[in-house]
């Protein structure tokens, strides 16, 4: 498809070739510490995080070549944003904050800086442990044309709408840098994944782990992050839409009883979406039935904050072929919302005329 | 205290009255804590209630409007001869039986403690207490219905204690927290509980415990909030977690006759939490031997949610969405009375969908519970 929809996809994992690639871009001082690889983490897929035909002698995702062609040859992918994992919250922030700037250099000399298509953009991977580190990098790289966003991992030991992390915040929206929270790989010093400890088999897992995101929104909402900041967005990038609607009316019921706790807040909580929230798409996102599809979405205005993402080269990943279609059960206008206008907006990112 | 007497009718008969609106979260609370405590093995006394005097040992940590005023109650609640709401039986006949219409009512004491055999003795003391005063003193008219309060993390004695209660013929459901301390509901840590529930034909209802220690809050896999709005509008997810984790981890399986209701935490989440599930399970099949059929089936068929809080969102695009969403057979009307956010029916039934009002005030959780189709009437109650 995508002869007539142009297509941005918002949510591109480029890997190392190999773990201890990373260590090229680690500084001396840095070089010989334990660092957890990326699928070395308590909850893999059986079988392996990635897409079965793209292991090879090299990591799924870790060949520009092989990338474009399959994003953009083979599914007429425009733009593909590139949102590299780092190694989970590894408990000496300092560390961690060394690893984030490894992956970023790695990012401009790998992948963006020699693309000369001009398709991939990228993400400052930064560590919110470590906030005035985290600002120092944002400093470092945000005038690059080709880093559009901030990352973020979505485990965090204090949701992210709590002080320590405004600074971060308050750079990445001063840069008009959105702020993209997703899953993150590796072994850190993280909670159990779920509200009742730990899942017991991967599905159990993969389905909740998502929706850990309404935690990050709420906070940000309640305390009055969003309020501060006018130009401040965050991208939850696994997804999870498909929980927003009940909860923001649940935020909405009790904001209306305890505002005077919150004086800050001074609107109903769901009034930030449109402003300040978007999503990227998931494989496990929405309803089973399509014929339901157009209406879930218009709750809470969904079609505007969806922005189609392939979680490419993940086991899951979809193609923009599937959001297109009758399975997805998006009608014309959401359709071209999902797989491309909500994002160039974001990201600033000019449609060919010819695509249109 | 109110007295509600008992009625006579002209032919010796008590009036009898049909059932429509069972209520399926009211808080029952003792007058005092001496009164609770003359339930107690005198061994524990000391040891539950250090400091001699608190009904409730601990704050709530996520406070509520005024909560050091109101208690996270209804003002309108407080009994006119004294005491707490939700205190005196008869008062709270008066309010939620014969002037809301409320035609049954489960009763769900809240307590929680932080050591295991703490826990299972404070829970059984409770039982006693509500068997005593509110299923056998204040129950002539029998609309009141019990919850057997079990200890989560010592399942062979909660077991026991569900057998101990088993044949009563007011006590309706189990009542667990679920605030389990790090185990979900599909650990086999529960299988002990959960078959003598079903073997009982107790339903095993869950209800937020927010007079707990701080530690005995769920620890948000991301962190927790610091306010009672971004905190409890979170508060679904854990049902949400303990919900997966009994389908994918096999509970409903194991125990086909278990029945779990999840008391005040939302359901509209149910939507999206099934439709996740089924994908999920679709796509990872293989790593899920044990889970034989499309996961939004074993919530249809074993799980319940009950009602209060209604999320306050436009009339109209509610019901559209508990259309859509079609969890009639498996939502239950409840007020949350005497607590501050309580719905009352006249609001509740107008926000669901009129094919499904029936069945969400009254015919699921007489199905659930096996109750009567009618019960007898208060004074002045037609």
């Amino acid at each position: 498809m995508s002869d007539t929809v142009p297509v941005i996809d918002t949510n591109v994992q480029p890997h190392f070739r190999y773990n201890a690639e990373i260590r090229r871009y680690l500084p001396d001082a840095h070089k010989l510490r334990s660092i957890p690889d990326v699928e070395q983490q308590w909850y893999q897929a059986p079988g392996g995080d990635y897409r079965q035909d793209l292991y090879g002698e090299n990591y799924p995702g870790s060949d520009p070549e092989t990338v474009s062609r399959d994003l953009f040859d083979d599914t007429n992918v425009d733009y593909a944003i590139l949102n590299p994992l780092t190694r989970g919250n590894i408990a000496d922030y300092l560390l961690n904050s060394r690893i984030c700037a490894a992956v970023n250099d790695w990012l401009l000399d790998r992948w963006l800086e020699p693309d000369t298509s001009n398709r991939f953009r990228g993400t400052i991977r930064v560590n919110p442990e470590d906030p005035k580190g985290a600002v120092e990098e944002i400093e470092h790289l945000a005038a690059h044309p080709k880093l559009v966003q901030v990352g973020v991992p979505m485990q965090s030991r204090e949701p992210y709408g709590k002080p320590m992390f405004e600074p971060i915040w308050e750079a990445a929206a001063a840069h008009r840098l959105p702020v993209a929270v997703h899953i993150n790989g590796g072994n850190g010093v993280d909670h159990p994944p779920t509200f009742a400890g730990h899942a017991h088999t991967y599905p159990g897992y993969a389905a909740f782990m998502p929706l850990n995101y309404f935690v990050h929104l709420a906070t940000l909402i309640v305390e009055g992050v969003f309020g501060r900041h006018p130009s401040l967005k965050f991208v939850f990038a696994d997804g999870g839409y498909d929980i927003l609607t009940p909860l923001m009316w649940r935020l909405d019921t009790f904001w209306l009883s305890m505002r005077d706790q919150t004086p800050w807040v001074d609107r109903y909580p769901s009034e930030y979406l449109p402003g300040h929230v978007r999503f990227c798409s998931s494989a496990f996102d929405g309803p089973v039935d399509a014929g339901t599809m157009q209406r879930w979405m218009d709750f809470s205005g969904k079609s505007d904050l969806l922005m189609y993402g392939s979680s490419y080269p993940h086991w899951s990943a979809s193609s923009p072929d599937v959001m297109a279609s009758d399975l997805a059960g998006l009608d014309a206008t959401q359709r071209d919302k999902v797989l491309w206008r909500n994002a160039s907006e974001l990201y600033g990112l000019a449609m060919k005329e010819s695509a249109l | 205290m109110t007295t509600i007497e008992r009625v006579e009718s002209s032919t010796g008969q008590e009036d009898e009255i049909a059932v429509t609106i069972v209520d399926t979260d009211v808080h029952p609370l003792p007058v005092s804590a001496d009164v609770l405590k003359s339930y107690a093995p005198a061994g524990w006394v000391n040891k539950i209630w250090p400091t001699g005097n608190a009904v409730a040992p601990v704050p709530h940590f996520y406070d509520t409007p005024d909560s050091y005023k109101t208690m996270s109650l209804r003002l309108d609640a407080a009994p006119p001869g004294g005491g707490v709401a939700g205190s005196d039986p008869d008062f709270a006949a008066k309010q939620l039986l014969l002037d809301a219409g409320v035609s049954i009512a489960t009763l769900e004491p809240m307590c929680d403690a932080q050591l295991p055999q703490a826990e299972h003795v404070l829970k059984s003391t409770y039982n006693d207490w509500l068997a005593d005063v509110w299923l056998d003193k204040y129950n002539w008219h029998g609309r009141w219905r019990g919850s057997i309060s079990v200890s989560a993390q010592t399942p062979e004695q909660a077991a026991r204690e569900v057998e101990r209660w088993a044949g009563h013929p007011y006590m309706a459901q189990v009542l667990m927290t679920p605030q389990t301390r790090g185990i979900p509901f599909g650990h086999p840590h529960f299988d002990p509980l959960y078959e003598a529930a079903s073997r009982n034909g107790f339903p095993v209802a869950t209800h937020l415990m927010g007079q707990t220690p701080f530690e005995l809050i769920p620890l948000y896999p991301v962190g927790n909030p610091a306010h009672w709005h971004d905190f409890f509008a979170s508060w679904p997810l854990l049902y949400v977690s303990h919900l997966m984790s009994l389908v994918f981890d096999g509970a409903f399986d194991r125990h086909p006759d278990l029945r779990v209701v999840f008391v005040e935490g939302g359901f509209t989440w149910a939507m999206p939490a099934m439709s996740r599930m089924d994908r999920i399970w679709e796509a990872r099949r293989a790593d899920l031997p044990h889970v034989r059929r499309r996961p939004s089936d074993y919530v249809r068929e074993h799980v319940r949610f009950t009602t209060q809080p209604l999320e306050d969102t436009d009339t109209v695009l509610f019901r559209e969405y508990l259309e859509m969403m079609d969890l009639g057979d498996n939502l239950m009307f409840s007020t949350d009375y005497p607590h501050w956010s309580y719905d009352s029916p006249a609001y509740a039934i107008n926000r669901f969908p009129a094919d499904q009002r029936e069945r969400i005030m009254r015919g699921n959780a007489t199905a659930l519970y096996g109750l009567p189709a009618t019960v007898k009437a208060l004074p002045g109650e037609r």
